[in-house]
């Protein structure tokens, strides 16, 4: 096998702004969607600046996603001023940037700048959701296919996202098709964070739910994958494939070491992902603060001790390794209220065994240890 | 009795290097060609679990070993194209002895191997095979070693078929799977009837449940 000479990657979701011509009542952004307040460009470029050192630092290429509310409705004098400086901070390291977008009303001078930079747009579209709404309840789907259409077998298209809830999942198999059928990969992504108290009442999913909707997915995707890639499956196929050849590997999330993926609010709050917007574990003003703060501050620490906690169970789970433990050391609060004591409650676990269960595999089980020394 | 494994976990942080970058390594063991600290120091740290990957619990001996592997490692000026040898692991075993993939601080220069084997305190162990692994941290650019036909016989090359983009163009005509535009597909699937599982265009369940029947019983194959 040759061997990799890549380097590690950090996202860096950065909402841009929580504007969004859209009123997804399970978003969490959604008490803040008519907020108009965006990044300005003067900060923007400080803010690139602490990125670029903080992954300078881990020893890392940025990828920045731009995210909101919907970036595709800001105008493209702002798009250009954002690349421009992009160009000007990122001179000696390479630059993956991506937007994560609606596509209802994108603006297409802006789409044409993306195509022309080589960035991947990627499109929230649950497929089987009534909950996709403009400002006036009305739905979003037949605009947003056409648009769909527009950019599926360009190179900007970058895949898909689409949010299971408790109001959808019952039709998870229709996800599945869709994609399968237009040839797009797509993640699949739980409700996790919610904007207002009764939003997970409503849209929430417990990990047994969860699990039986993606179990059936992958039997589906083995039983008749036309060739997309579905995350998080993705990942535990992969996982499951090695364990059975009975690779060995050391690809574990050490969050203290090395950050996979960090959020930056519009107000430039700094977070990581399975506490973003818990003020607690900020990591400081990302224009304000200075990387060593940032990265040295105490809700970093906090973020660390509670993805550690998370991950305890990992050192007895015969996948770790080979798992990153990063699926668990990053889940929300309504993900995985409490730390797991058993593997049972890692779903990552849980999906690599039904993997191997899938590929023929019999040594998987919760109470076999690993695999002996050799 | 249930093995205590510390190999994927035990990562230290060395603080900050000459260069400004925080260094990883995992913990070295049992070093002949180093004489101190005692082995005995490092085996008690590892197989009492006081070693937590996370905590940084590691006592100034164990830390003295790493730090001169780690600037063996730094004054290396092997060219950027060999592989990251910077991870190197330890287990603690049910006896109370230690493995490692790694039997000195020359062998992580010569070798790259997950090959496990057991160290005794009293004489180096053998050398493990050549065997460079990818680091897998970027998943996307080492993912298709993973499942190449030629790599994971009959199941793989199922597999390869139906997950994988860039297999596709090797695909058969029978094989190949027609793209459809989005808003036609979707227009096929609000008229459906219904939309459970098992009820879905191109879905047998029947079928699926055979098929998924053999692929548990090894039986894999058209």
């Amino acid at each position: 096998m040759k061997p990799s000479n890549h380097r590690h990657e950090m996202t860096w979701v950065i909402k841009l702004t929580k504007l969004c011509n859209l009123r997804c009542r399970y978003c969490y952004e959604y008490k803040d969607l008519d907020n108009p307040a965006r990044m300005d460009l003067d900060n923007i470029r400080n803010l690139l600046i602490t990125v670029r050192d903080i992954c300078k630092n881990q020893d890392s290429d940025p990828h920045l996603c731009w995210h909101g509310g919907e970036p595709l409705i800001i105008p493209l004098k702002y798009w250009e001023g954002v690349f421009a400086i992009i160009d000007d901070v990122f001179t000696d390291c390479s630059v993956k940037i991506s937007v994560q977008s609606n596509l209802y009303s994108p603006r297409w001078d802006v789409v044409e700048l993306f195509k022309a930079k080589g960035v991947k747009i990627g499109v929230s579209f649950d497929v089987a959701n009534s909950d996709r709404v403009q400002k006036n309840g009305s739905g979003t789907e037949d605009r947003v296919l056409q648009n769909l259409d527009r950019i599926i077998d360009d190179p900007v298209y970058g895949g898909g996202i689409a949010v299971l809830s408790k109001k959808n999942i019952n039709q998870v198999g229709s996800v599945f098709q869709f994609y399968n059928g237009i040839g797009a990969s797509v993640r699949i992504l739980p409700f996790y964070r919610k904007s207002y108290d009764d939003q997970k009442d409503v849209f929430g999913l417990s990990q047994s739910e969860i699990f039986n909707a993606l179990e059936s997915v992958l039997n589906m995707w083995w039983q008749n994958g036309s060739g997309i890639i579905i995350e998080p499956l993705w990942q535990s196929m992969r996982a499951a494939i090695r364990y059975s050849k009975g690779e060995q590997s050391n690809n574990i999330f050490i969050k203290q070491l090395r950050e996979n993926c960090l959020v930056v609010d519009t107000n430039f709050e700094t977070y990581a992902v399975g506490t973003t917007y818990l003020e607690e574990y900020s990591y400081g003003n990302i224009i304000e603060d200075s990387a060593t703060k940032i990265m040295d501050s105490d809700g970093r620490r906090k973020a660390i001790s509670r993805a550690e906690d998370r991950m305890s169970i990992c050192e007895t789970c015969q996948f770790w390794g080979l798992c990153s433990g990063y699926a668990l050391a990053e889940s929300t609060d309504i993900e995985m209220p409490l730390s797991p004591t058993t593997l049972n409650d890692c779903m990552q676990h849980r999906l690599i065994s039904s993997c191997l269960n899938l590929l023929g595999e019999k040594t998987c089980s919760l109470d076999i240890p690993s695999p002996t020394l050799a | 009795m249930k093995a205590l494994y510390l190999s994927a976990a035990s990562t230290l942080a060395l603080g900050s290097a000459a260069d400004g970058q925080v260094q990883a390594f995992q913990a070295p063991v049992k070093v002949p060609i180093l004489e101190t600290p005692a082995p005995t120091q490092i085996a008690h740290e590892f197989s009492s679990g006081e070693l937590l990957v996370h905590k940084n619990k590691i006592s100034a001996a164990t830390r003295q070993i790493v730090e001169t592997w780690a600037a063996q490692r730094r004054n290396d000026a092997r060219p950027s194209t060999d592989p990251d040898y910077s991870e190197f692991w330890v287990e603690a075993r049910p006896s109370g002895g230690l493995a490692t993939n790694q039997s000195s601080p020359d062998d992580i220069l010569l070798n790259w191997s997950r090959k496990r084997y057991n160290l005794d305190v009293t004489r180096p162990p053998s050398l493990p095979s050549y065997s460079p692994v990818a680091d897998d941290s970027n998943w996307s650019e080492t993912m298709y070693h993973d499942i190449r036909p030629d790599g994971w016989g009959e199941i793989g090359q199922g597999l390869s078929k139906r997950m994988i983009p860039e297999i596709r163009t090797n695909l058969t005509e029978d094989d190949a799977v027609k793209r459809v535009k989005p808003s036609e597909m979707f227009q096929s699937i609000k008229r459906m009837k219904s939309d459970r599982l098992g009820s879905l265009p191109g879905f047998d369940q029947k079928t699926a449940l055979s098929e998924l029947k053999n692929l548990k019983s090894n039986k894999v194959g058209k």
